[in-house]
């Protein structure tokens, strides 16, 4: 199997996070009651006009500065036409000959190794309908018909599964930091489609597949798999890969091709009459392009090689933009790097994750946890004693040093009291006592935990195992 | 030109879900000929100064602020399909 090369092509299908849809003002909003969210225009009734969303058009171009793409100045509206109740038209107003974006690239890391994979272009096109299909009938509903979604097109350069689940992942990565998508598979908000075929080394391309639709990285992965093997499989047998549009299943793990197959030309693809072409000046690329902030790859790059973190604490960091974002500001508050990416690593990550179902919610504001951070460092709490601080303020307004004092948490640095305690602990137990003076310097972090217990961690670990240390001594 | 034959008229009738009976079939042939020859009428002018056109008007840049409003009355629009149920579009069940 291993003697063919694959060639894949990724179509990425991505929704825009604007407030209303493409070319009407219906909420773009996921789930609501069927066609709660539709209009004559969405719905298609004859003699309406659309008007397109200028915020659209803005992140449209924001996702392809962000990738490189060459802007077009001058693009223009088709009307790709089928026939199929997911879009009520019987057209899907798309982007032909003209696109908004054309080129870019996007590089990332696949097994240890730095791949670049092209882009041929970026359009922005809408959204269709959802069918529901029942007994002897279909249910359609079209609140999604009309989302304004982009269709990112890669050139044929990818050539395993696992090199394309990783182009996707850093895809994704690029759209959620631009903040033009939450790309969310599970909401259907980015779906992929893969064209593959496989010929032997030397030999021309192999004739292509399409399997559409694919609504999770375990669907592309699993969907590149099968379709390496069935399309070695005939070749081996000595048939002949058929040109074809292939679903996927997940449940059963197979896919299967399609009855009707439908090749450009049977779009039928027109200038669409009812919109005007879009023009844009160097000006207005410049501005949008002005508003991207940094994205991963940039951020990544930072933190190891200016503030001195792991490769690994990089990745972790820069996995959410919400995450990277509240570290960012926290150092620019003044916290320290290591320990702001410590802290941020362990409970903001522990705590957003389990609060949060989809990636990390962040409950805190930079200045809330810089606060936390300043007060661990000055010795007023210590970090046992910061988790439940954290508890407390998180997704609320309160300021770290109001819940220190509203949950009584502030540490006890008073020497002359905490040596009165450690007294009383160390002739409480008079056995690890002796341990220590024959030499157990384990022992001295089981005094230091009886300590904290018996002060609910309201004492500074530091000096509380000083002080023991001193007394084990001389005493 | 490409010749209109009675396939490209299968074609398209296919493609825009259309029965037509033989007759009809052999109707539209010849239709479709008479129409492309006169689209051939276009040939005699002289169009290479002239740069394509991406649409009749001269417009561009007819956009709207991305704003929410309230969607449109439910029942009016589903009212308009031949079939529905309490809040979807009923038509006969079709699977790709
Ligand atoms: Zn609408």
């Amino acid at each position: 199997m291993s003697e063919y090369i694959v060639t894949i092509g990724l179509e990425v299908h991505c929704e825009l996070k604007t407030e209303s849809k493409l070319f009407c003002s219906c909420p773009n909003k996921f789930g609501g009651e069927p066609n709660s969210h539709t209009c004559p225009i969405c719905s298609g009734h004859p003699g309406t006009m659309p008007v397109i969303n200028k915020k659209a058009v803005e992140y449209a171009i924001k996702a392809g500065c962000a990738i490189g793409s060459r802007i077009n100045k001058f693009s223009k509206w088709d009307r790709k036409n089928y026939f199929y109740p997911d879009l009520p038209k019987a057209w899907q107003t798309s982007q032909y000959d003209l696109p908004l974006c054309v080129g870019g690239e996007i590089s990332f890391e696949v097994n240890g190794e730095e791949k670049t994979v092209h882009m041929n272009r970026i359009h922005l096109e809408e959204d269709a309908g959802k069918l529901v299909h029942s007994g002897g009938h279909t249910a359609v509903d079209y609140n999604r018909c009309g989302v304004p979604l982009i269709e990112c097109v890669t050139e044929p350069e990818i050539h395993s599964a696992d090199e394309a689940v990783a182009f996707l992942e850093e895809m994704i990565s690029i759209f959620r930091y631009s903040g033009i998508s939450d790309c969310k598979m599970q909401e259907g908000s980015i779906r992929a489609d893969v064209n593959l075929s496989i010929a032997k080394r030397g030999e021309p391309l192999g004739t292509r597949t399409e399997t559409k639709n694919l609504n999770s990285l375990r669907s592309v992965r699993r969907a590149i798999e099968a379709e390496i093997a069935r399309q070695t499989d005939v070749l081996e047998s000595g048939g002949r890969v058929v040109q074809e549009t292939r679903h996927f299943d997940d449940a059963s793990g197979t896919g299967y091709g399609m009855r009707s197959k439908e090749d450009a030309q049977d779009y039928r693809y027109f200038p669409e009459p009812d919109l005007m072409p879009v023009v844009m000046t160097d000006e207005d690329i410049e501005r949008i392009k002005a508003t991207l902030p940094e994205l991963k790859a940039a951020r990544r790059k930072r933190y190891t090689e200016t503030l001195g973190l792991s490769a690994y604490d990089a990745e972790q960091l820069t996995d959410e933009p919400s995450v990277a974002d509240l570290f960012d500001g926290t150092v620019a508050l003044g916290a320290n790097p290591k320990k702001a990416a410590n802290y941020v690593m362990s409970e903001i990550m522990r705590k957003g994750k389990t609060e949060g179902e989809d990636g990390i919610t962040v409950g805190v504001t930079a200045k809330q946890l810089a606060e936390i951070l300043a007060l661990v460092d000055k010795g007023e709490i210590n970090l046992v004693a910061s988790k439940d601080v954290l508890d407390k303020i998180w997704q609320s307004g309160m300021s770290a040093s109001e819940a220190v004092d509203a949950l009584g948490l502030r540490q006890n640095n008073d020497v002359g009291e905490i040596e009165k305690l450690v007294r009383d602990i160390i002739s409480a137990n008079p056995g690890p006592a002796q341990d220590f003076r024959n030499g157990n310097e384990k022992v001295l972090s089981f005094f230091v935990g009886q300590l904290m217990k018996a002060t609910r961690g309201k004492i500074n670990p530091k000096i509380a195992g000083e002080l023991v240390r001193k007394l084990l001594t001389c005493s | 030109m490409e010749k209109i034959t009675t396939e490209t008229i299968r074609h398209t009738a296919m493609l825009s879900r259309i029965e037509l009976t033989e007759e009809e079939e052999r109707g539209m042939t010849e239709h479709f000929a008479a129409l492309l020859k006169q689209m051939e009428t276009l040939d005699s002018f002289d169009a290479a100064s002239v740069p394509a056109t991406a649409h009749i008007l001269s417009a561009v840049n007819v956009l709207r602020e991305d704003v929410a409003g309230e969607p449109f009355d439910r029942e009016k629009l589903l009212g308009c399909a031949p079939e529905r149920d309490e809040n979807s579009y009923i038509v006969p069940r079709v699977v790709e």
